[in-house]
């Protein structure tokens, strides 16, 4: 792996056409610097072994992929694991993105001989969790305080769910009732401006008074 | 400049305390000159914050490497439209940003705020300014964007290759103006409660913002979404990162907030509610920023872990104790005019809908301090990563898609049984015919399955509401149904633009769905060699490697592989993916190989591919392809959600003062006007 500043794999100077050449003199002479413009895109020089990069350095090395790397089986597996280089990203993801990893590729090289050696999926996951710890698994396993952390936002939801239809449900009922109160009591007299209320008492005195 | 800088930073400092001083201490009622000092103030900050980020930026043009942040971030070799967008790619930058941005809300709030709610506009000054107070104190002692270095590099350090992208130049700065302006609807809210006017004034007042601020965060996301799609390789937009979720929570409890206001506007219910979430949003804001610059919790978009995690966690704490207690004190002053009468009901629909809102914002906000909890319960750190968030998530999720059809089929106050026939016999109908479809056509996922449906449930609510308006007006205007559909849109913009975002949220679910069905396949191939694909939709890519050219281009040093790519044996042309070896002025090597996908698009899959590396330097190339099943609905379902937004809030049509409820509203009205 090539690394910063490493002068055995700095690029060489890249030959130039002409063209380039006029136009990079341009910009300098117009007051932009050479770096600011868009070069076009240049050939290298002709490589002394055919199919070798030119430029090997800038590029990441890698080996070349096997069968196991696309096996769905151990992919889910790794999809279930932490990398332990510190991304944060699943061992899949990581040695499928982070180029520059070398923990990733390495952890990949563990599952799969895990695998060959014919243990399951749930022994491989047990036997990451004694090496590296319970942070090696992308996800809590649902036990002990850990379904804390599964259950309580479901419970919670669910729990103020349940009081609030409670809450809505008594009230409607109460309104309910309210309103069955009102279509029992007399129609308002056409004219008179007067809350259901007020007849209501109205009533109730003109029967006192007929007593 | 960078004295001027530093010179403006002290100056906004100290002017931000005395408008924060002068208006808490409530000296400006009835003093007319101390009221003008403050709304000069508020001005005055901004102006000292555009001098302190001119300073910044001529600072970063000029590759002045003496300054501690124009080294760290960028280099000679650094494009022009990079070097303009280093200020926000570091901490320090960032916080100016912040402070910049929230100096020129708070200037707009008081410029542009209806004279109807100025008695709140001298409390919102107060908050706002302890705010931004509070940012360039965090930038004067602790994350100083004008530091000098004992020394002066030749050459920057430059810009990490991932945010050399043009999604990095406007995610951050629209995710920071969403976060920011969540600040001033905070503010009104503040002020209503110090002033003691506890009317829908404030609640007018911020409506623009709210919509404004969610418009931000929602855009911010999404871009979010697809820089780290474009640019990360991994062939995915979330990975429920803590830094993530954080942006996700704030936009979670606005959303909750867009909507139960409605109920507070027409009602005069959940007063309470309302001033709760709306503080919420603004502690969520910072307890994002907390996590991002704490390094408290392990995350790939952190900022170097820094002292101003602390800063940020005694804001955070100080002002939810402040906020909540002075939400406490008015709480008897914050009755509902009206009880709720059904459970049956548009109201209760959004109760629902909050409850749903705020659960996946606590859930999210649960599994992202889980593994600081467990450590502090059991001792053990544990993970919380993407299996844990969509088990717990995906369920409240389609819980919310269903209620995102529920809620506009049913009427306010109570709905009928015949009213709800006649409103959900289409809609559920297409949701039912859309999930017969699928399994007919061999979906057997439950998930992803359950999505497709309830987003054909919703989109047969949002169609059916559309042609219901159109028609209305088609029958008694004699428009055309186009014509109709326009002008109702137009004359009802809350609501239609409302239905429109509504339109983008199924989009995006769908086009989530369909990342279950990914497929991926790593291939080492030399050139002319082939490997095939297939597809979910059923065709099969031949991708052919042609082989690798290595060219310098601007800053970079390019190792490009191509591949020739045949969709069913026709040919559909080429594509190419990049490593790209960064290199400064000295012609050294800055960071390590980074990578460019290669992504072809279109609205059944996206392929993208991958160059992960060479096979002993040779132009043997290891690539990983992928196939992404209808990742661009993600795109435009973004696109959609922000027209409708913008929609909602465009001036004009029947604002909310048409749609203003009566003084007397409920049950009580209803048995008053019937008697």
């Amino acid at each position: 792996m090539p690394s910063v500043g490493d002068p055995s794999v700095r690029p060489t100077a890249v030959a130039v056409h002409r063209r380039g050449f006029v136009l990079g003199l341009t910009a300098v002479v117009f007051g932009r610097g050479a770096w600011s413009q868009e070069p076009e895109a240049q050939s290298p020089q002709e490589p002394a072994d055919a199919g070798r990069l030119y430029n090997p350095g800038v590029v990441q090395q890698r080996a070349r992929s096997t069968d196991a790397d696309n096996d769905e089986y151990i992919k889910d597996l790794e999809k279930q694991m932490r990398c332990t280089c510190g991304c944060n990203l699943d061992i899949y993801t990581c040695r499928t993105t982070d180029f520059t990893c070398t923990t990733s590729p390495a952890l990949h090289r563990e599952v799969v001989a895990l695998h060959e050696s014919g243990l399951s999926g749930q022994e491989i996951l047990d036997d990451f969790v004694a090496r590296y710890g319970e942070d090696v698994l992308m996800a809590p396993k649902p036990e002990g305080f850990n379904l804390a952390g599964y259950l309580v936002p479901g419970i919670l939801v669910s729990l103020v769910g349940m009081i609030l239809i409670w809450v809505l449900y008594r009230r409607q009922s109460v309104i309910a009732l309210a309103t069955a109160e009102k279509d029992a009591l007399p129609e308002a007299v056409p004219g008179i401006a007067a809350t259901p209320e007020e007849l209501a008492r109205l009533e109730a005195a003109i029967r006192e008074g007929d007593r | 400049m960078t004295l001027l800088g530093q010179f403006a930073l002290w100056a906004g400092w100290l002017i931000a305390l005395w408008a924060a001083v002068l208006s808490f201490s409530g000296r400006w009622q009835g003093r007319p000159e101390l009221r003008a000092s403050l709304t000069g103030a508020v001005y005055a900050v901004f102006g000292c914050m555009v001098v302190a980020s001119l300073a910044l930026w001529y600072g970063l043009v000029t590759h002045d490497f003496n300054i501690e942040y124009v080294a760290s971030y960028t280099s000679r070799t650094l494009p022009e439209y990079f070097v303009f967008s280093a200020f926000w790619a570091g901490q320090k930058g960032s916080l100016l940003l912040w402070a910049v941005v929230l100096a020129l809300f708070s200037a707009l709030a008081q410029f542009m705020t209806s004279r109807r709610h100025a008695d709140l506009l001298p409390w919102v000054a107060g908050v706002t300014s302890i705010t931004i107070f509070f940012f360039i104190t965090v930038m004067l002692f602790s994350a100083n964007p004008f530091e000098r270095l004992a020394f002066t590099p030749p050459d920057g350090r430059g810009l990490n290759p991932q945010l050399q992208n043009l999604g990095m130049m406007i995610h951050p700065p629209m995710l920071y103006l969403g976060y920011i302006s969540i600040t001033i609807p905070f503010a009104f809210a503040m002020a209503a409660l110090l002033s003691g006017k506890l009317d829908t004034g404030w609640i007018q007042a911020i409506r623009k913002w709210t919509i404004l601020s969610w418009l931000f965060l929602s855009a911010g996301i999404v871009l979010g979404m697809w820089w780290a799609y474009v640019e990360l390789g991994w062939g995915g937009y979330w990975a429920w990162d803590p830094v993530e979720n954080a942006s996700f929570l704030p936009w979670l409890t606005m959303t909750a907030f867009l909507h139960s206001v409605m109920i507070q506007e027409k009602r005069g219910m959940l007063k309470r509610w309302n001033l709760a979430l709306i503080i919420g949003t603004f502690l969520l804001s910072i307890f994002g920023t907390f996590i991002t610059r704490s390094g408290v919790i392990a995350s790939v978009h952190s900022f170097t872990q820094s002292s101003v995690g602390y800063y940020f966690l005694a804001f955070l704490v100080i002002s939810g104790v402040l906020a909540y207690t002075l939400l406490y004190t008015k709480w008897d002053r914050l009755e509902a005019e009206v009880e709720l009468e059904s459970m049956v009901s548009r109201e209760a629909a959004f109760l629902f809908n909050n409850l749903i809102l705020v659960g996946i914002a606590f859930s999210v906000l649960w599994g992202t301090l889980f593994p600081i909890l467990s450590e502090l319960v059991q001792g053990t750190k544990v993970t919380v990563g993407p299996p844990f968030f969509n088990k717990v998530n995906v369920p409240l999720g389609l819980a919310l898609l269903a209620l995102t059809g529920i809620g506009p089929l049913i009427a306010w106050r109570k709905a009928s049984t015949a009213n709800l026939r006649r409103q959900f016999l289409f809609p559920l109908g297409s949701g039912l015919v859309v999930a017969v479809v699928l399994w007919l056509l061999g979906a057997r996922s439950l998930y992803p399955l359950m999505t497709i449906g309830l987003a054909g449930f919703v989109a047969g609510t949002v169609l059916q509401e559309f042609y219901r308006g159109s028609r209305a007006r088609h029958r008694i205007h004699g428009e055309s149904y186009l014509m109709a559909t326009l002008r109702l849109i137009g004359r009802n913009r809350r609501r239609y633009g409302g239905y429109i975002v509504h339109v983008g949220i199924l989009v995006l679910f769908v086009a989530f769905a369909g990342y279950a069905f990914k497929v991926d396949q790593e291939a080492t191939l030399v050139p002319g060699e082939s490997v095939e694909l297939r597809s979910p939709f059923g065709h099969t890519y031949t991708l052919t490697h042609l082989g690798v050219s290595q060219f310098e281009y601007l800053n970079r040093f390019v190792s490009q592989a191509t591949v020739e790519v045949a969709k069913n044996g026709v040919p559909a042309g080429r594509m190419s993916s990049e490593k790209r070896q960064h290199i400064n002025s000295l012609r050294e090597f800055e960071f390590q190989p980074s990578t460019e996908v290669g992504i072809r698009s279109s609205a059944q899959e996206d392929l993208y591919i991958v160059y992960a590396g060479s096979v002993e330097g040779t132009e043997e190339a290891v690539y990983r392809f992928t196939i992404n099943p209808l990742v661009i609905w993600v795109w435009i379902g973004g696109v959609i959600l922000v027209v409708g937004g913008i929609i909602t809030m465009w001036p004009g049509g029947y604002g909310p003062t048409r749609e203003r409820r009566p003084v007397q509203v409920g049950y009580e009205a209803e048995l008053a006007g019937s008697a």
